[in-house]
């Protein structure tokens, strides 16, 4: 009542702004609790809806001071609302009134309405317009200078049916993290987004009460708000809000022609011991290009109707940095537009755009991208148009947001020297094998000439030499029958003939010891064998054979064999000649790589350790085995029999043997009849001789049985026919 | 038959021979005494081999045990037919197989004892020694004849036999 008498008596005294505080100081008596008592009791901030009326106090509709919940010196501060018109209303009227302390910059549903920079004055924009039903956003950023910070705001909006719609800034509104961007438009506020917090209510000692002189300032909409105004005004806000902010002019070389590859350059510093807080960089070239920042790649792009935003933050650190832009123009009109933000913690903020201050780089330039100084013949980088001139855009049709880029981390791996010295390794491992594998095919190719060598001599024996023999003992097998027998001349040709054969055999021998298709253990056995029954048949001495059949693939190089077979000749010559023997056995086994070969006779035996001149070819037999890197022992006492273990290594044979005996395991799993039969094939193992062959047991060799040696005289009667394809051979 | 011939050889020939005329002997005649070589010309179906260097008296006998049957075979020659036998052992059937008796023999001929010894060591007459050996023989011929059909047919030349 006490108003409405007021305001009848004042209205032609008092006009314009001024009626308007009278007013304003007279309604908040009444209306002011009514605000405060409405923004306590409703915390949850739903959107009111108010019997008309009031609409003039100035205060009206205003919440309480929110700010984040803390406050510090140079504090952007970003403040979310959304709200509901509900669906059929008509909004006749929309009044937003705010004021920030110490700066402001608000928009409605990502456009600007319009800033402020003075808290003692009321800031009023006509929002009639944007209030259509729907979802809505209110988002303010604010900026603290020094001191205490606060925003104050209410947003009314009058319906067609007589209702009220409140906004009031209270806990409902939503604090935004500063370094998010792009969530003016965003319905939906993120869960990470804290609750505002109320600093102070509506009238208060720290900003101002209804009583004193407040100003309202009456805004109108975004356009009379330039860039210029506002860059101005936002040193030190975050997040820019208009997409063509901090962009430069349109640069390009001094000429422009079609097809035209152009390399702009452009240096700048981040002062040493600051933070960089964000770092934006927007972009667009007619008609296409690649930006390097020190020399990475941040990305391309190729279309001058569209901004590239890249978010350079993680990348720049203080000290010099280096943009490159290796741009190309298809046809007609040419440009590049540029504009990097770059926010300190410390408030200060760096702006690099697109100017004269670019340089030009000569297209045969190498390695431009990283080049931190300027050589003084590049040129400057001309200003075709500032932006905004056609044909280029106002505003771009889209802002096309890059994924953030991460600092690249070189691991050690990726470090040059390692690389260096892991290719260098790699070279001299590779040269090392290459050389290893010459040597091994020369090696091959050796021994391949030399068994190529040996079977023809194999051949030529066997064709001229053999066949000539035979024909000789046949002439003289038809001569001896035309004698008669008994006369000098038959017993002469007898012992031709006798003396031929025997030649006859010692070619066998030397023909199976060069023909390297008989280089393996089964021949050796077989020859050995054949050798043994030969030559023990006419002396009576049965000769019992234990073999190894399952290596008999192993090679045998030439050197090995023919010692093994003069060793085991030396070693026969010896049972026949000395021991008195009934019976001999020749065993030859492949035990874990070695070839062990087993002489042993059931004969007089002699006291090994007694011996001590050389009257057999024992010290022969040491010899030879020494020669091949093996060991021997003869092993004999009186009336013991003699027992000789021949051990030799077989380098080669070694994978052979593993593989055989993998194989013969698998046989005997296969085929167990041959398990049964092997019970008779008895193993092998060194001092051990299976009883029932009636042998004299012979204990393995002790330390104090001597292993025959140091004999250096060969002995005569063990040479003979033995030793004729030894020196054939060597 | 020697085993040196121009156009193949004796070995191959043996197996040729055998396939047209199978009861016709052959008796490889061989001027070298090549253990691996005799082996495998009675594997081809050779009926006993003889060296060239041997006296009158001995290739006749030879020649008359050939006749009677009764091939002889050397303690080498057994060794190399247990071995032959074993590694055949998984891809033939089981009529191919050697009999546990006629194992046993080619052992102990491979030990070197003379068909005689064996005959008193298992007990048994040594007619039946010889007529397992036989077994043994044609046993063997019929292992070859497919496998070494193959085997010298298939372009080997005959150097590398040598």
């Amino acid at each position: 009542m006490q108003s409405a008498r007021e305001r009848s008596f004042f209205p032609s005294l008092l006009r314009g702004r001024e009626v308007g505080m009278m007013l304003c100081l007279a309604a908040c008596l009444a209306a002011a609790p009514a605000a405060i008592a409405q923004s306590g009791g409703d915390p949850e901030g739903e959107s009111n809806v108010h019997p008309a009326g009031l609409q003039n106090e100035l205060t009206n509709g205003l919440g309480s001071w929110i700010w984040d919940s803390k406050t510090f010196n140079n504090q952007p501060c970003q403040l979310w609302r959304a709200f509901e018109i509900p669906a059929g209303a008509h909004v006749t009227r929309g009044l937003l009134r705010l004021t920030v302390d110490d700066k402001f910059s608000v928009l409605l549903d990502g456009q600007k309405l319009g800033t402020g920079d003075r808290n003692a004055e009321l800031y009023q924009f006509d929002v009639t317009s944007f209030l259509t039903p729907g979802e809505h956003v209110l988002a303010v950023h604010a900026y603290n200078a020094t001191g205490q910070a606060g925003v104050i705001c209410g947003l009314q909006a009058e319906l067609a049916d007589g209702q009220k719609i409140d906004i009031q800034s209270d806990r409902t509104w939503r604090i935004v993290p500063v370094f998010d961007h792009h969530w003016e438009r965003v319905l939906r506020a993120s869960n990470s987004w804290a609750s505002a917090t109320i600093i102070a209510p509506l009238n208060n000692t720290i900003w101002w009460t209804t009583s004193n002189g407040l100003k309202l300032v009456v805004r109108q909409l975004a356009e009379d708000v330039t860039d210029s105004g506002w860059s101005g005004f936002v040193d030190g806000v975050t997040a820019a809000d208009d997409v063509t902010n901090g962009l430069g002019s349109w640069i390009w070389a001094a000429r422009t022609y079609d097809s035209q590859p152009c390399r702009l350059w452009r240096s700048f510093e981040i002062p040493a011991a600051s933070e960089v807080r964000t770092a934006e960089l927007k972009m667009t070239v007619d008609n296409d290009y690649a930006i390097y920042l020190d020399g990475r790649q941040l990305g391309r792009g190729g279309d001058w109707r569209e901004l590239f935003e890249y978010d350079l933050t993680a990348l720049l650190a203080p000290g010099k940095h280096v943009l490159a832009v290796d741009a190309f123009n298809g046809s007609a009109e040419a440009g590049l537009i540029l504009g990097l933000g770059i926010d300190l913690a410390d408030g200060r903020r760096i702006d690099v755009r697109s100017d004269s201050s670019w340089r030009i780089v000569s297209a045969n330039k190498r390695h431009w991208e990283t080049v931190t100084e300027a050589s003084p013949d590049w040129p400057a980088a001309s200003v075709i148009a500032p932006i905004g001139t056609a044909p280029w855009w106002s505003r771009p049709v889209n802002v096309n947001w890059m994924p953030s880029i991460k600092p690249v981390n070189v691991s050690f791996w990726q470090t040059g020297w390692f690389q260096a010295a892991l290719s260098s390794l790699l070279a001299l491992v590779t040269l090392v094998s290459i050389h290893l594998v010459a040597q091994r095919a020369m090696h091959r190719k050796e021994q391949w000439l030399q068994e190529r060598e040996r079977a023809r001599i194999a051949r030529d024996i066997h064709d001229d030499l053999g066949s000539k023999m035979t024909t000789l003992v046949l002439h003289g097998e038809v001569a001896l029958s035309d004698l008669p027998p008994g006369s000098e001349t038959h017993k002469r040709l007898e012992n031709i003939c006798d003396e031929a054969r025997r030649m006859l055999s010692t070619l066998d021998e030397i023909l199976w010891a060069v023909n390297p298709k008989r280089d393996t253990f089964r021949d050796f056995v077989a020859h050995i064998c054949g050798y043994a029954q030969e030559f023990l048949g006419p002396t009576g001495i049965l000769c019992l054979f234990d073999m190894d059949l399952d290596v008999s693939g192993i090679p045998l190089d030439l050197p090995m064999k023919r010692t093994l077979v003069m060793v085991v000749k030396e070693a026969l010559n010896n049972v026949a000649k000395h021991s008195g023997a009934t019976e001999l056995e020749l065993a030859i086994k492949n035990v874990a790589g070695q070839l062990v070969i087993l002489v042993s006779d059931n004969g007089e035996g002699f006291d090994s350790a007694a011996v001590k001149s050389g009257r057999n070819g024992l010290a022969n037999i040491n010899d030879r085995v020494r020669e091949l890197g093996g060991s021997c022992a003869i092993i004999s006492r009186p009336g013991e029999g003699c027992r000789i273990e021949i051990w030799v290594p077989l380098e080669r044979a070694r994978w052979f043997a593993g593989l055989s005996r993998l194989r013969a395991r698998l046989k005997h799993r296969i085929n167990p009849q041959k398990n049964a039969l092997s019970e008779t094939h008895q193993p092998f193992s060194r001092g051990h001789w299976p009883a029932d062959r009636g042998r004299v047991p012979v204990g393995p060799a002790r330390a104090g049985e001597s292993v025959a040696g140091g004999y250096r005289r060969r002995p005569a009667g063990s040479q003979g026919e033995l030793d004729q394809t030894d020196r054939f051979l060597s | 038959m020697d085993i040196y011939l121009p156009r193949m050889s004796g070995v191959e020939c043996t197996l040729r021979l055998k396939t047209v005329l199978p009861q016709t002997q052959i008796v490889i005649l061989t001027a070298m005494d090549d253990k691996e070589l005799v082996f495998l010309a009675l594997e081809a179906g050779a009926d006993g081999y003889l060296l060239k260097r041997a006296k009158p008296s001995e290739l006749r006998s030879a020649l008359m045990d050939v006749l009677g049957g009764g091939a002889p075979m050397t303690s080498q020659i057994a060794r190399r037919v247990i071995e032959s036998f074993r590694r055949k052992a998984r891809i033939q059937d089981e009529a191919a197989r050697l009999s546990l008796r006629e194992e046993q023999i080619l052992q102990l001929l491979s030990q070197g004892y003379s068909n005689k010894q064996i005959a008193g060591r298992l007990e048994i007459s040594i007619d039946t020694v010889c007529s397992h050996l036989k077994h043994v023989y044609s046993k063997m011929h019929v292992n070859s004849r497919t496998e070494a059909v193959v085997r010298y047919m298939s372009s080997k030349p005959f150097s590398q036999i040598l």
